[in-house]
């Protein structure tokens, strides 16, 4: 059975009256990759810096490697690391000493052979010394990168990891993430506003939004949670008919020139198809779009 | 027992060395900090230093001047140095955006502390050095004809550097960028309470109230006595020296709060 890395209790945070998280609980299992979501003040950083330490819970209790954050910081923050979009590399420092200065922070063993193998890992060669002040907003997210796993982290916090990347740059970034997952058994906690790239590689997805848990589930179970499907059609003959049912039968519909899309229930398709056809809709094309994490994103944001 | 924090003060040296190799890699290459550390300093030595001699040439020749006015510039930079560097390196991490990083590593304040008073010390000394030879070259002033009272001279100098470098830090931790400018003025509020070019008692009484609470109008008090007298005022020295752990201590303390509270208020996620 797989060890539980971090165990969060009750967590709340609140700063003056407002309240930025409102006692969530959640646990990852050891090698589990796990997906933070949530609009924009939805709690999200507040609940990664406290699990950092650089900011302290109202109440509640964080553990991780079966210890108490409170009491054992350095010890955990030892085995972890951290990485952030918003984040910078010292401006006159190189990639090089960027890197050597954390390997030196985290006790790496080896250290230069570690900083040179973190370089190539993430493309970072050709840039070794550069300043970071010069460096792109793509490179430096790299470099914020390599930085997090320089100490080959029991678990890696990882804020928004491939955004300024380039499509490319990003894929072997997750490519990186699923080998260290494979490898090292890396536990990964990680933010990203990008749904696909949550779907690709989380185990598992916490949505958060005014500062609770709203929902936790598999990405796939999260978009199954969503019922309505859109069936897309070109209709040959019926439009009008077609519209007719949709409004009668309370289905949402719109139309756009020879097209009309239907949302409805996923186990109610084969019947709608079947009721078109009985009124004598004719369609030439039809594509069925299943819900996706970005539609479940949206409407839950937009709900609460 | 002093307690400084709850739970027992164990300082990593790794980390420690880290933090000193990122900031002394970075350091030559900033010509803001090269003025701070050599520009400035020079000028004042040059501008004291030239006024000190024409002050001699009226005085009859006398050196009186030329060692109280150079002496007085030269440990007071002992001061301002310690002082500003250490709350630079807490700023430069600010700036750099690399504030998170490092706080969200392994390294506690007492390491960051203890690695900011190495790096000011480094600092300090490659600036007096500096500033000794140009005195010595320019003006012939040898501040080690001070002899050996000049070490425990500058290391309660430095050491009040470093309590308000603690108290700057402290003030940042909790204020944010907003109190940024203590970090080159703080000094200079103590400055005309420490007598650096005059005596204490060329002071209005409520000033010389205050100054006798400050470990530095001991030392430069000293100073001028060994130049004029060749007498070491131990008593004075002792006292500056209690001072200095009184306020090392307390700036301490203030630090560790404000870096709580800090915590608690979510300001080191808005250096980001």
């Amino acid at each position: 059975m797989t060890q539980t890395i971090v165990d969060v209790r009750n967590l709340t945070k609140t700063f003056g009256a407002f309240s930025a998280v409102n006692g969530i609980s959640f646990s990852i299992r050891e090698g589990e990759i796990v997906g933070l979501l949530g609009p924009n003040g939805a709690g999200k950083t507040t609940t990664l810096a406290m699990m950092l330490g650089i900011i302290t819970p109202t109440s509640g209790t964080i553990r991780m490697f079966d210890m108490d954050f409170a009491k054992h910081r350095e010890d955990i923050l030892t085995q972890i690391n951290y990485s952030s979009a918003y984040v910078r590399a010292p401006w006159r420092l190189t990639a090089w000493e960027h890197l050597y200065v954390f390997a030196l922070m985290y006790e790496v063993p080896d250290a230069k052979k570690k900083v040179e193998e973190m370089l190539e890992t993430f493309q970072l060669t050709d840039i070794r010394n550069m300043l970071a002040g010069d460096l792109s907003s793509g490179n430096v997210a790299r470099l914020n990168l390599a930085k997090a796993f320089i100490n080959q982290p029991k678990l890696a916090l990882l804020d928004e990891p491939t955004s300024s990347l380039d499509p490319d740059i990003a894929d072997r970034v997750r490519q990186f993430i699923k080998s260290s997952r494979k490898e090292y058994q890396t536990t990964m906690l990680l933010t990203s506003h990008n749904m696909a790239e949550i779907e690709e590689l989380c185990d598992r997805v916490i949505f958060m939004n005014h500062g609770s848990i709203i929902a936790e589930d598999t990405p796939e179970g999260l978009t199954k949670k969503l019922k309505s499907t859109k069936v897309h059609l070109m209709m040959k003959d019926g439009q009008k008919r077609t519209i007719a049912y949709c409004t009668t039968h309370k289905l949402p519909v719109s139309a756009n020139d020879r097209f009309v899309i239907i949302e409805v229930k996923e186990h109610d398709v084969a019947k709608l198809l079947t009721e078109l056809s009985d009124i004598g809709a004719e369609y030439t094309e039809i594509s069925i779009e299943k819900p996706t994490l970005n539609d479940y994103f949206i409407e839950e944001a937009r709900d609460h | 027992m002093i307690i400084l924090s709850r739970r027992p003060v164990i300082i990593n040296i790794h980390r420690v060395n880290a933090l000193i190799a990122r900031h002394l890699m970075s350091w030559p290459r900033s010509l803001e900090r090269l003025a701070d550390a050599f520009w400035w300093p020079t000028i004042n030595l040059l501008i004291w230093g030239f006024v000190t001699v024409y002050l001699q040439s009226r005085m009859g020749g006398s050196t009186f001047f030329v060692n109280m006015f150079l002496g007085g510039l030269l440990l007071w930079t002992l001061v301002v140095r310690s002082q500003e560097d250490m709350g630079i390196t807490l700023l430069q991490e600010a700036w750099d955006r690399n504030i998170l990083n490092m706080f969200t590593a392994p390294l506690t304040i007492w390491e960051f502390s203890v690695a900011t008073i190495c790096l000011a010390s480094i600092k300090l000394l490659l600036s007096f050095i500096w500033m000794f030879l140009l005195a010595w070259l320019i003006f012939s002033f040898n501040i080690f004809s001070f002899g050996w009272i000049l070490i425990p001279f500058a290391i309660v100098l430095m050491m009040a550097g470093w309590s308000l470098g603690f108290i700057i830090n402290g003030l940042i931790m909790q204020f944010g960028y907003r109190v940024q400018v203590f970090a080159w003025t703080l000094t200079l509020a103590i400055m005309p309470f420490s007598a650096v070019y005059y005596p204490v008692s060329a002071l209005p009484t409520w000033m010389q109230t205050v100054s006798r609470a400050l470990p530095t109008s001991y030392i430069f008090e000293g100073m001028r006595l060994g130049i004029q007298s060749h007498h070491l005022d131990f008593a004075g020295l002792g006292i500056a020296f209690g001072l200095d752990i009184l306020y090392l201590i307390l700036g301490m303390k203030f630090f560790s709060y404000s870096y709580r509270k800090a915590q608690k208020s979510g300001m080191i996620m808005k250096f980001s």
